[in-house]
């Protein structure tokens, strides 16, 4: 049987080594990471897989290190001080399109191009407007590659790739941690579609468009059927034997949800203005609470002024003030991840697995990083030593 | 190892300092602690890389950058910041100088040459301190002093593990970390450093044994360690030691001090609660939460700076500071006995 040479970029990350180890098992793939540095090699290379060290962002040394391999996956974001993050996006960018001249080159880009607040109006697909910094990155690399790969007569396919959770994923990490924040509430009680992806079906997804060359272009891949977040929240409550979250009332997730949906719909320039505003509504009762100096002579003025209205409603503005300040501490802030409408746009088509299967595996991964006695298989590293 | 007799900076007030390497812990973590410290002027920096040493001084407002410690002007104090491969050399030349340093975690490759360079620092009347700034970590400081009261009666045993970072380090190959001999060989001596002073400091052993060790190899780079051994306390008593730092799989990140009554664990990540579990058959589940709400970054730099107000107020005042402790030689005899049992072991690799 022939198999697919593949070379994942980033191999070395938590979505290219876990897509990398997959691919290691399949008979239909042969996969080769492809890292800048000897340390990640020597991390892959341990794990009894292939690497091979490139400097990414150098076309001639990418192309020399993948020749034999018939796609790339690109996993890899570079990810330095923001004056130097653009110029790295277009290295890369030029030497992936350079390296996969007449191949297939597979990117996985991000949801958060979208936004942190996906809203499902018309026309985000084809414009999107990420408001977070990693967005921006993912989508500015998305038009450099589409620019590159027509240069180079590449075969480019654009996966967006929704919240990816799973055993070792920063995802699933955030969630554990909000299962045990005390005041967390989850919004519609969570019966809205998460946008998320079981790490097996994005690497699911992955195969689909490696074996079947799927045609280029740019498409999302969430779970097929979508998981709510009651869903995600419950497969993650049941790995750490944790109750399940409570819901946030509907009255509290519905103004959460217009305040997030009017945010995002609020250029930026205009969000600046109006959050300066908000700013400085709130300046006096600040200053009168933080200045000791400014109150003392406020305090002077009201008494010389001898007016008992103007003190009362000074009083309560500052005792408003207080209490907003309270309630807005109330709890932890709730992104906008978890009030998002369906990603807008086609969605990949693939045979995925229903995510319940990754329960024992999150449950494993959770046992390990949670308890100091146990290593993966739940005994002592060493026979218990007793000193003398 | 006590130095008496320590060796006073120039002038009075102001201390003068030199930085030893611009790497990205410098530019990170050192430069924005050192410019909040009151009473230091950094007089110059330092780095083999001409052209690196020229930026970072730019950046930072730094009069004058060198690219060779010998042509560099006199100092009471150094950074050595350079990997701990390429050290030796450049701390004998600071120690003829006659300056005090703080040295980058570990202070060094093994115990011989632990114990060589502190020679140098007996003989000048210096002051050697590394870098083992989560010494200084707010949860750290708690589990010391719950230990020394003896809150939860005597220790009994320590089981220490933490996931070292080899996935999305940023590095590309003009890193010291490609070679193995300059960063040391692996994760015990970059990652699990720290992880032993904190369970010596926190413990306040005197020293460790190891009974047995496996360490997982590539090429000359070492990914994975577990080890087992014992710690011998103040008290002189031993209690038992486990250990893993894994740059391969997840593990716990953090330190179970276990004692007769109860369990202290100390994790990793400076923003998270200090967990003491109290009772044996029935565990009662305490979190003793940060006192500051702050981002992680934030807390290292504030240990960073803590770090460097211990190690300017031992210069100015001279004061009398165990060097074997301050330097951590008892971690680097962890490191050290952990490769002398597994030298020659190494996994069969696909190349």
């Amino acid at each position: 049987m022939n198999t697919l040479r593949v070379g994942i970029v980033g191999a070395a990350g938590q979505v290219g080594s876990a897509l990398l180890k997959a691919l290691d098992r399949n008979d239909e793939f042969s996969a080769v990471g492809i890292v800048r540095n000897s340390v990640a090699a020597a991390r892959i290379a341990s794990q009894g897989m292939e690497a091979r060290i490139a400097q990414t962002d150098n076309p001639v040394g990418l192309l020399e290190a993948t020749r034999d391999l018939d796609a790339l996956v690109n996993c890899a974001l570079p990810r330095y001080q923001p004056s130097k993050t653009s110029a790295a996006n277009h290295g890369l960018a030029n030497s992936l399109a350079h390296a996969c001249a007449g191949k297939h080159l597979l990117h996985l880009s991000s949801v958060a191009v979208y936004g942190d607040f996906i809203s499902g109006s018309r026309g985000l697909f084809g414009h999107p407007r990420p408001d977070i910094v990693y967005g921006r990155q993912k989508l500015q690399m998305e038009n450099l590659l589409r620019k590159f790969t027509v240069k180079h007569s590449v075969k480019c396919t654009i996966l967006r790739v929704g919240h990816v959770y799973g055993p070792e994923l920063r995802w699933s990490e955030a969630i554990f941690d909000l299962i045990k924040t005390e005041n967390f509430r989850l919004p519609f009680g969570g019966d809205i579609p998460s946008n998320g992806v079981w790490i097996a079906n994005l690497i699911a997804g992955i195969q689909e468009v490696l074996i079947r060359q799927a045609p280029q272009g740019t498409v999302n891949l969430t779970d097929i059927p979508q998981m709510t977040w009651r869903d995600v929240f419950e497969l993650h409550a049941n790995a750490c034997g944790s109750p399940a979250v409570k819901p946030m009332s509907k009255l509290e997730s519905k103004r959460r949800f217009m305040e997030s949906k009017e945010k995002s719909q609020t250029g930026i320039g205009a969000r600046l203005i109006l959050e300066t505003l908000t700013w400085l509504k709130h300046l006096p009762a600040s200053y009168i609470a933080s200045v000791p100096s400014f109150k003392a002579m406020a305090q002077v003025m009201i008494g010389n002024l001898n007016s008992e209205k103007l003190d009362a409603k000074l009083y309560a503005t500052y005792s408003r003030h207080l209490f907003q300040g309270i309630e807005a501490n109330s709890g932890p802030e709730i992104s906008g991840v978890f009030l998002s409408e369906p990603v807008p746009g086609p969605c990949l088509s693939y045979q995925g697995r229903p995510p319940v299967e990754c329960r024992a595996a999150l449950k494993d991964w959770h046992d390990s990083i949670s308890e100091p006695h146990a290593n993966a298989s739940g005994t002592m590293w060493f026979p218990r030593q007793v000193a003398n | 190892m006590i130095v008496e007799d320590v060796r006073e900076p120039r002038g009075s007030g102001e201390v003068n300092i030199g930085l030893i390497g611009c790497g990205s812990v410098v530019e990170g973590l050192h430069l924005p602690a050192l410019m909040s410290i009151p009473d230091v002027k950094i007089k110059w920096v330092c780095d083999s890389l001409a052209e690196r040493a020229r930026r970072v001084a730019r950046n930072w407002g730094v009069q004058c950058a060198f690219s060779q410690v010998s042509d560099c002007s006199d100092v009471d104090a150094v950074l050595i910041a350079t990997p701990v491969g390429a050290r030796r050399g450049i701390l004998e030349k600071t120690s003829e100088r006659g300056w005090h340093a703080l040295c980058e975690k570990p202070f060094a490759r093994n115990t011989m040459e632990h114990l060589e360079m502190l020679e140098w620092a007996r003989r000048g009347g210096l002051i050697f301190v590394a870098g083992y700034m989560r010494r200084f970590y707010w949860a750290v400081e708690h589990a010391r002093k719950m230990l020394q009261a003896n809150v939860l009666g005597p220790l009994i045993e320590v089981v220490a593990s933490e996931s070292a970072n080899l996935e999305s380090t940023g590095l590309d190959q003009s890193s010291y970390r490609n070679n193995a001999k300059t960063s040391g060989g692996g994760v015990l001596m970059e990652t699990g450093c720290h992880l032993i002073d904190e369970i010596m400091f926190v413990s306040d052993a005197q020293s460790a044994g190891v009974r047995e060790c496996e360490q997982k190899l590539w090429k000359d780079y070492e990914v994975e360690t577990v080890a087992s051994g014992y710690l011998t306390l103040r008290s002189g008593d031993q209690v038992g030691l486990q250990l893993a730092v894994s740059g391969v799989r997840p593990v716990f990140q953090g330190i179970a001090f276990r004692c007769e009554y109860g369990e202290i664990r100390l994790r990793v990540d400076p923003t998270k609660s200090l967990e003491v579990y109290l009772g044996q058959a029935e565990r009662h589940h305490l979190e003793i939460p940060h006192p500051r709400l702050a981002e992680k970054h934030v807390l290292t730099v504030m240990a960073f700076r803590s770090e460097w107000e211990y190690f300017l107020e031992a210069v100015k005042a001279g004061g009398n500071l165990d060097l074997k402790q301050e330097t951590g030689l008892a971690t680097t005899d962890v490191i050290t006995k952990c490769g002398e049992l597994t030298r020659n072991c190494s996994l069969p690799v696909k190349q």
